[in-house]
């Protein structure tokens, strides 16, 4: 087979399937489409901040009015925390490759770049997320000393532990299952394009 | 976004769909997912639209956006997470086989099939070459050097070429 057989081949599928557009619902339909995705983005955005605008007036809350120490220093550390956390998510989530109009190769080096710092706040999250959570989450507990309340105690900080272990398999198995595997995809792809 | 702009994307559209359409199935596993594919091209070429500065041209770069939207939305777990909203608005159609050859028929299903058995980089270079792109455009979508393009083409044909034969 000639290898402009293969160029005659490959155009022949205009013989077997088209795409056809009502131009006058495509614009409608492009520009409905974005705005949806607009939409969600504003409401993904929305509720990190509702978090952080919910969570910091509710321990501003027990930080002022509870009257022990413990507690009080627990819901300002809690506070700055949670601050740094979504800092931390949307700080990573800046390198996300958005624009799809770089070269290929650049493209496939952003996208690395992305699921590398990805990796790494998925990898670290352990020291930055669980182990302040439930640090800060069991000061709070203690606050009013444990003096009679030993059982609910354990019981706080047995449920802290379970959603603790949850969320460090979980971020684990992400790790694993998605990043690991889009990331040698990538590295593979890479290393094709700079050594043929 | 203004009347001329609009103009523009359309009839760069009309002109280059065949070849987008043709792109996106080798990246896509089924009929669906390749009208999937095709209108997640169009939606970001249109945003793109006004970051267009002209230094290459129009279809070149809806090459690189459709290269680059097909390359991200091959993980299934991106393709749910990041997936817009059916658009009634474009279809894929099928014109029955006895329309035409058969024969032409089944070396394009053999020609895909081998496309499709190579990796992704292989696939947006040899793609681009078979919609007759000059070296220097394969060069600024794939932002390889045109020497380097050569040399890859000539390394993906000769598989090609080898793996229709095994396929005859």
């Amino acid at each position: 087979m000639m290898e402009d057989e293969l160029i005659k081949i490959w155009q022949s599928s205009p013989n077997q399937e088209r795409a056809k557009f009502e131009k006058s619902r495509l614009m409608l339909d492009v520009q409905s489409t974005l705005d949806h995705l607009h939409k969600k983005i504003a409401y993904r955005d929305a509720m990190e901040q509702i978090a952080v605008v919910v969570g910091i007036p509710i321990f501003a809350y027990y930080a002022y009015h509870i009257p022990f120490v413990l507690t009080k220093i627990a819901s300002v550390l809690i506070i700055f925390w949670g601050v740094f956390v979504i800092i931390r998510i949307r700080s990573a989530k800046k390198h996300k490759p958005s624009a799809f109009t770089e070269t290929y190769l650049e493209y496939l080096y952003k996208t690395r770049e992305y699921l590398k710092i990805q990796k790494r706040l998925l990898d670290s999250v352990l020291y930055w997320y669980i182990l302040p959570a439930m640090t800060l989450l069991f000061l709070f507990t203690l606050g009013p000393g444990i003096a009679g309340r030993l059982p609910r105690i354990v019981k706080m900080t047995a449920g802290n532990v379970a959603i603790a272990v949850a969320t460090y398999l979980l971020n684990k198995s992400a790790v694993k299952k998605q990043l690991m595997p889009r990331l040698e995809k990538i590295d593979a792809l890479i290393e094709v394009m700079e050594k043929s | 976004m203004n009347q001329e702009l609009e103009n523009t994307f359309l009839k760069a559209l009309e002109q280059n769909q065949q070849k987008l359409l043709r792109i996106c199935s080798v990246y896509a596993e089924d009929a669906d997912d390749k009208k999937d594919l095709f209108q997640e091209a169009v939606i970001n070429i249109w945003q793109a639209m006004p970051a267009f500065e002209e230094k290459s041209s129009l279809s070149t770069w809806m090459f690189r956006i459709t290269l680059n939207v097909c390359l991200r939305l091959q993980s299934r777990q991106v393709r749910k997470r990041d997936r817009f909203l059916k658009m009634d608005s474009i279809r894929i159609e099928n014109i029955t086989i006895e329309e035409t050859s058969s024969e032409d028929h089944e070396r394009l299903i053999k020609l895909r099939a081998c496309i499709k058995k190579l990796n992704d980089a292989d696939r947006a270079v040899i793609t681009l070459y078979l919609e007759e792109l000059p070296y220097k455009e394969i060069s600024e979508i794939t932002g390889l050097t045109e020497n380097h393009v050569a040399v890859m083409i000539k390394r993906i044909k000769e598989k090609l070429l080898n793996c229709i034969i095994e396929r005859s």
